[in-house]
């Protein structure tokens, strides 16, 4: 199992994540929807390191989460926060380029740069500051300073959030073929439960700081189970092999 | 392209190099009695080839034993301070940080006064007290800053101003008991270069090039950090362990100083902001050449303070703190936008 997650429980001033247990396998990808403040974020950041103070045990490839030293745990694991305001104006290869940070064959990276810059298309933004680019473009630039630490495990925090509908997709899709094709593993948490629905092989759903479900997503999307987590009334369709989730109409 | 940057940052390094080379020969040539530059050279010369030239032996004085340390000294100060602001702006995230600003240059000069009053007055006690309140200084305003595990500029400047009023209030009452001290701790709120010596110049050498070593160093994590903490760990770097180090740097290279000179307010602040112009926000560049712009640009203030009444010197601090204030209003306000 390369993600295990066990007994988890985190609080901070009252109890935020309550005896959460799920396993992950390599190359899946992975949404975690639940309605606001249900700890979706807290849970992501546990799972990456970056919240350490948690009880229970997180297992990355069968080594405790918590004796990874920082470089060797940013081998194994990337992550992208829901916000990242820059006060400074670094340019966007000098942001790429900082995710090489913990690797040992950083002498290599000039060629890597340039492949990882067409990958995720921002090689046209190479020389502009990370403060002028639109929303999208620095969404894909924080994704190829992420891809840059060449990790087989792709942690993200709602990645589309404020980002128009042709943006969201091109995230999800470069996100998909990660997974498809390099067997990568990535982990979102995501509000949009349309996009949740048409990219995740598993859906992980949270209320209340507990794990509401953890399955393939035809067994999470229905209508009773999300209507009861949202406490709001849903529809389901399906279109073109898709689940579709709507409000419920009269 | 990343060569061309490289060579073209190495060409401003030089060329700032050779400016500050030019400043240091004629800051020593200013001042009451004007001595040329060929004199200055000879004595220079005189000096480490001990060879006997014909050199006026009060202007020797002049210059040997109060101009150039005193040029020398100034320079460590503006490259000390200007690092120690890079530094500073680096892990606070904030381009409005430095010593000044951060409460580290108060705490400098509390511990400075201290070891004035209570302990044996040397270079030495007067810059290991002024270091130790420094980092105190430093690391309480770092938490104080903290707002659920985030730096708040809003909660960075105040605890800032709070604890620089509070520190210069212990300073002012140590004064009032202290007539007989009085001068020397009075230096340390205004800042000046009066009274620079050469052993004072050693120490304030190792410990610049020290603190600069040590920050160029952690470059690279230095970047980084600017993502914000989670991002940073999330890249591998050792977020605390680092933080700490240059905290304890930024004390060290500004306390040293400040123990000598005095407070010399937003130096930290203005030459960054100006460099970043030139080399961007990577600290692999920003660094030394703030390093080499801090200490042009102590000599002018220097200069300035010297010259601009006859006569008379007006303290260095002044100066800065009537070029820095608006610079940081400025920066205060485009932040707000």
């Amino acid at each position: 199992m390369l993600i295990s997650v066990k007994n988890l429980n985190f609080s901070y001033e009252k109890s935020i994540l309550k005896d959460i247990s799920l396993n992950i396998e390599k190359g899946q990808f992975i949404s975690i929807i639940g309605p606001n403040g249900a700890g979706k974020s807290t849970l992501l950041k546990c799972m990456c390191g970056i919240l350490h103070n948690y009880n229970g045990e997180i297992y990355i490839d069968n080594k405790d989460l918590n004796k990874y030293k920082r470089k060797n745990l940013a081998q194994k694991i990337a992550y992208i926060p829901q916000e990242q305001n820059i006060n400074f104006d670094f340019t966007v290869e000098e942001i790429i380029s900082m995710g090489f940070y913990s690797r040992l064959d950083s002498f290599y990276i000039k060629n890597e740069l340039e492949e990882l810059m067409k990958e995720t298309d921002t090689d046209y933004l190479k020389g502009r500051s990370i403060n002028s680019i639109s929303g999208g473009e620095k969404q894909r630039v924080f994704l190829a300073r992420a891809l840059a630490q060449k990790s087989p495990i792709l942690f993200l925090d709602e990645p589309i959030s404020n980002l128009d509908i042709r943006h969201q997709h091109q995230i999800m899709n470069l996100c998909k073929n990660l997974s498809k094709e390099k067997n990568y593993t990535i982990i979102s948490v995501l509000h949009d439960i349309n996009l949740a629905s048409m990219y995740s092989d598993k859906i992980a759903i949270i209320k209340n700081g507990t794990l509401v479900d953890f399955n393939i997503k035809d067994k999470i999307l229905n209508k009773e189970l999300l209507s009861k987590v949202y406490n709001f009334n849903m529809d389901i369709i399906s279109y073109k092999n898709n689940i579709i989730i709507l409000p419920e109409i009269d | 392209m990343e060569l061309s940057n490289k060579k073209r940052m190495r060409l401003y390094f030089i060329i700032l190099s050779f400016i500050l080379v030019f400043f240091i020969v004629f800051s020593i040539s200013l001042g009451g009695i004007s001595i040329g530059i060929k004199e200055i050279f000879e004595i220079i010369l005189s000096k480490f080839t001990e060879k006997n030239l014909e050199i006026n032996s009060s202007n020797y004085f002049i210059v040997w034993n109060l101009r150039f340390p005193r040029i020398l000294l100034a320079s460590l100060v503006g490259a000390s301070l200007s690092i120690s602001g890079v530094a500073l702006q680096g892990i606070f995230k904030n381009p409005m940080a430095d010593p000044y600003v951060t409460g580290t240059s108060a705490g400098a000069s509390f511990g400075a006064s201290i070891a004035i009053v209570f302990l044996k007055e040397s270079n030495i006690t007067i810059g290991f007290s002024a270091f130790i309140f420094s980092v105190i200084a430093s690391f309480l305003i770092y938490y104080l800053a903290q707002n659920k595990g985030k730096v708040d500029v809003v909660n960075l400047l105040l605890a800032g101003i709070v604890l620089s009023s509070l520190l210069s209030a212990f300073v002012s009452f140590i004064m009032i008991f202290n007539q007989q001290e009085l001068i020397s701790i009075f230096t340390y709120t205004m800042g000046s270069f009066n009274g620079a010596n050469w052993m004072q110049f050693k120490i304030l050498l190792f410990t610049t090039f020290l603190g600069f070593f040590v920050l160029y160093y952690l470059h690279k994590e230095l970047n980084i950090l600017t993502l914000g903490d989670e991002s940073a760990k999330s890249i591998g770097v050792e977020v605390e362990k680092v933080k700490k180090i240059i905290l304890i740097s930024t004390s060290l290279l500004t306390a040293i100083a400040v123990s000598y000179v005095g407070i010399i307010a937003f130096v930290g602040l203005i030459v960054p902001h100006f460099f970043r112009l030139l080399t961007g926000s990577n600290h692999k560049y920003l660094l030394p050449i703030s390093f080499v712009g801090g200490a042009i640009f102590m000599l002018i203030c220097d200069n300035l303070s010297r010259t601009l009444i006859n006569n008379s010197e007006i303290p260095v601090g002044i100066i800065t703190s009537i070029i820095g204030a608006p610079l940081f209003l400025y920066l205060l306000n485009k932040r707000k936008r």
